[in-house]
């Protein structure tokens, strides 16, 4: 931790810390001043042999007349003392061998980390009693039994941390700066290990603490005249009915060592980690219904002053208005938290938990969204289309199923019926073999053929309205341009009402006829997509995206970044002209 | 010195960053901030302005039946102070190529030269020299940082891999976060208290920060909004002008590549399609595929967005097969 308080980082202290700080600071202060005052009461023999809480003997006496809780708290030292030299042992042998592993040769590592496997699979608390019977009972043998046997655990953890994090860029780069092997896994692997060993260090100690007790109970550890907690609950069983004192008390120690440990645990991870504990503005804005700007009548979609807030009260999209006529397409262009997915999500009806949209009017068509619709309906009067193909199919199930979803389901076609129309649509979007297709699985598929037929499915029940949120960003060129085609061919020849989202000004251009661009939550600028071609743009923001975008013809003129831009894109200087 | 080092001007360079342009190796060159002309291509291979040369590399990956051809029999040439666009879709071997060149994978015939020299003539001592030479950026700027170091940490460990003291070369930091526009204290923090564009740029000191003579650009702007992507370009065409760095610029975007590059080079499923010079190439490709990818780019001259609508041929089955 000495890393972490030489930077100028904030500690962040938890309620678990603390009280697990408290706990185990209070062990170790006992297990550091009880042997000095508490000695004479905890060994000498005394005639008072069994007799109940008083107040000479606060907990009573055992069968040779000692103090039971000054026994307890001498006791601590000892056990402290064996759980904490058996973690370390654990934690230590675990990472050299991890790191070994990990850096030895594949087929070494292969071998290695299958017996290692096996070695975690078996009991260690069977492994600690087979080498304390090999080494013969005492403490230190407990403590290297103990030790030895949590060291798998930790070789696995750390071989298994060491195998993700070293896929990781980072580690990559650092390696062709030429930092040797050694370095890198102290600089790079570790660190980036720490919470997962901490955690477990801690809880490995928790352990040891009762499988150290556990040995000593059975007789195969501590070993009298010394005494540990478990020798204590040993030596108290025979008794157990008549003086229960003398086994709940070390108990008790037991449990509060036990649980002091872990909470440190849990605490110190959640510290560790930089990212950890940033704080959301935490206030929560009356929710308000606006009144209507502007009624358009003849509108398909009429979304009028639609704000959405997210559940730290932060206005993720600000009292928006917009409508599409049937048969058009309107694209939301902006930048990565302009508010334009939250837009289109919450016209889909499709709002994360937490989040709350409120509006004058969110109407499709006479379908009012903001109230609660039967599904049937929505399904068939909304179409989606998302990002990554590759994410929308369950790859565990056929194509075919997965495409005639909402027509079976929700439109009550029989089977045959919504494939026979499902093979028409795939062909319509140029997917060849449509019923080989149909029958095979998400990933024998490519991604432009997965976004078509994405697309082939969500027109096949008609829907007046398609929502499709970046549906080509995650796709090549090429294939970009025919995904596109198949969105202007469905709009031409289905008469389909199309909201585009995108980040690419270049793609709304040449697809939409309406384009709205966005900008923290706000429409900053509407104009037609043939106007945007042409460059005819009026607010300062558009502009300045357009400035930004790189060109594939004329000259290659210096570019408008962010750094010159204004936040808000109001009173900004038109310097970029 | 091994002879693996630029001439004796750069070799004993200091180690702070140049404000003024690093003195030129020997050999004068004419200024390189303006684009290359076509005709400029005719420096010949093995004139010392060659930095970079891949001669016939094919890379085959897997074992056994499994066993494919990323690359095939691949060619190209990048001189100094020149930066090559080398652009092609998933599938193509961009960044296989990108790993073949700094040695993460071993070609299966055909040779690289870096500087004139094999690199696989080249033994242990040599190939470490030879990888700090060739600095990549890669493309996600969330993965590319240690989360658990400084950026200070991560910029001295640039400078030097052993000690990576950052207290020692706190000057040389601030001079590179100068570079890519960043305040000093950056580096006292870490990279979750920045953005994706400036960590971008932190990526683009710590690889710049070795004073690499190759720098390789793994789509770096793709995971970037277009005026934080504009930004990272306009740094990079200064950072050209003030320090004549050599380029590989990898990127699926063809407006980018043209917008950075002198030269490209276009990858079609593991073969070299086409390359020249950036001008010629995107206004009269040779290659029907070239055709095919600058006709494909929204926004772009040749992009027609009706081609369906009027019933012309459906082009997406002919070049796109199964993904299995």
């Amino acid at each position: 931790m000495a890393e972490n308080t030489a930077q100028p980082r904030r500690f962040r202290w938890s309620a678990g810390l603390v009280l697990g700080l408290f706990l185990i600071g209070g062990m170790i202060v006992t297990a550091v001043v009880a042997p000095l005052f508490l000695a004479d009461a905890a060994e000498t023999l005394t005639p008072d042999t069994r007799q109940g809480p008083s107040a000479e003997h606060l907990m009573g006496t055992d069968d040779f007349g000692r103090d039971i809780l000054a026994r307890s708290l001498v006791a601590t030292r000892l056990t402290l003392i064996m759980s904490v030299s058996a973690t370390v042992i654990a934690v230590i042998g675990g990472l050299a061998l991890g790191a070994g592993v990990w850096l030895a040769p594949r087929r070494v590592r292969e071998v290695a980390l299958r017996l290692i496997e096996a070695a975690v699979a078996y009991p260690s608390l069977i492994l600690a009693l087979i080498i304390a019977a090999i080494l013969g009972p005492g403490s230190v043998t407990a403590v290297i039994a103990i030790g030895l046997a949590g060291i798998p655990g930790f070789a696995r953890l750390t071989a298994n941390m060491a195998a993700s994090v070293s896929h990781r860029n980072f580690v990559g780069t650092a390696r062709l700066l030429g930092v040797p092997t050694p370095l890198l896994a102290v600089r790079h692997l570790l660190p980036n290990m720490a919470e997962p060993i901490l955690v477990m260090a801690t809880s490995s100690f928790a352990l040891s603490l009762l499988e150290i007790s556990s040995l000593s109970f059975v007789g195969l550890g501590v070993q009298s005249p010394e005494y540990d907690f478990g020798r204590l609950l040993n030596e108290g069983l025979v008794s157990i009915y008549s003086q229960p004192l003398q086994v709940v008390v070390p108990s008790i120690m037991l449990v509060v060592s036990g649980l002091g440990a872990m909470l440190i645990g849990d605490g110190l991870a959640s510290a560790a980690d930089p990212r950890g504990g940033r704080r959301f503005l935490g206030k929560r804005l009356p929710a308000r219904r606006p009144v209507s700007a502007s009624p358009a009548p003849d509108a398909l979609l009429e979304v009028d002053n639609l704000t959405v807030t997210a559940p730290n009260g932060k206005e993720l999209v600000k009292a928006i208005s917009f409508s599409i006529k049937s048969g058009e397409i309107v694209g939301l262009v902006g930048e990565s938290g302009s508010g334009k997915s939250m837009t289109a999500m919450t016209v889909a009806g499709l709002l994360a938990e937490g989040v709350t949209a409120t509006a004058h009017t969110l109407r499709l068509d006479g379908l009012d969204l903001l109230a609660r619709n039967d599904p049937k309906v929505l399904a068939s009067s909304i179409g989606l289309v998302f990002q990554d193909p590759g994410t929308t199919f369950n790859p565990a199930l056929r194509m075919g199923p997965q495409l005639t979803e909402v027509q079976r389901v929700h439109l009550r076609r029989n089977r045959k019926q919504a494939d026979q129309e499902m093979v028409m649509a795939l062909a319509e979007m140029s997917i060849r073999d449509p019923e080989l297709r149909m029958s095979q699985h998400p990933h024998q598929l490519s991604g432009g053929m997965l976004q078509r037929a994405v697309i082939a499915s969500s027109t096949v029940a008609e829907p007046k309205l398609l929502i499709a949120d970046e549906p080509t960003t995650a796709l090549d060129v090429t294939v970009q341009a025919e995904v596109l085609r198949k969105f202007r061919k469905v709009n031409r020849e289905r008469g389909t009402a199309l909201l585009f989202i995108s980040h690419d000004i270049g793609v709304v251009q040449e697809l939409c006829d309406q384009v709205l661009v966005m900008h923290d939550g706000q429409i900053l600028e509407r104009l037609s997509g043939r106007d945007l071609q042409a460059g005819h743009a009026t607010h300062p923001y558009t502009r300045s995206l357009l400035a930004a975008t790189p060109s594939m013809i004329g000259p290659r003129a210096a570019l408008a970044g962010a750094r010159s831009q204004p936040t808000a894109g109001n009173g900004m200087t038109e310097s970029d002209q | 010195m091994d002879s693996f080092s630029l001439p004796v001007a750069r070799a004993d360079r200091p180690k702070s960053p140049p404000d003024t342009p690093p003195p030129s190796p020997a050999h004068a060159r004419p200024p390189q901030d303006q684009p290359s002309l076509p005709g400029a291509e005719k420096d010949a291979a093995g004139l010392p302005d060659l930095l970079l040369e891949v001669d016939n590399v094919s890379v085959d990956l897997g074992s056994g039946s499994s066993r494919s051809r990323i690359l095939n029999r691949v060619s190209l040439q990048i001189r100094r102070g020149q930066t090559v666009g080398l652009v092609g879709e998933s599938g193509s071997g961009k960044s296989t190529l990108a790993k073949t060149l700094i040695g993460d994978l071993v070609p299966t015939s055909g040779a690289i030269r870096f500087d004139g020299r094999e690199t696989k003539d080249l033994k242990r001592a040599g190939l470490r020299r030879l990888r700090r030479k060739i600095q990549l950026i890669p493309q996600d700027p969330y993965s590319s940082l240690n989360p658990r170091r400084t950026i200070g940490q991560t910029l001295a460990e640039a400078l030097d891999p052993l000690g990576a003291n950052p207290r020692r070369h706190a000057a040389d930091i601030a001079g590179w976060l100068e570079k890519v526009m960043l305040p000093a204290e950056a580096a006292h923090r870490y990279p979750h208290e920045f953005s994706g564009g400036q960590r971008q740029r932190i990526a683009i000191a710590r690889a710049l920060a070795v004073q690499p003579e190759l720098i390789i650009a793994d789509e770096i702007t793709s995971a970037l909004d277009v005026t934080t992507q504009a930004d990272i370009l306009n740094l990079l065409t200064d950072l050209r002008r003030d320090l004549n760095m050599t380029m590989l610029f990898i990127s699926h975007n063809l407006a980018v590549v043209r917008h950075i590059s002198d030269e490209v080079a276009v990858l079609y499923r593991g073969d070299l399609v086409e390359s020249g010079g950036i001008e010629t190439v995107y206004s009269s490709p040779s290659h029907p595929y070239t055709r095919r990818l600058l006709d494909s780019v929204p926004g772009g001259p040749g992009f027609d967005i009706e081609a369906d609508v009027n019933g012309a041929p459906p082009a997406a089955e002919a070049s796109e097969g199964d993904a299995s």
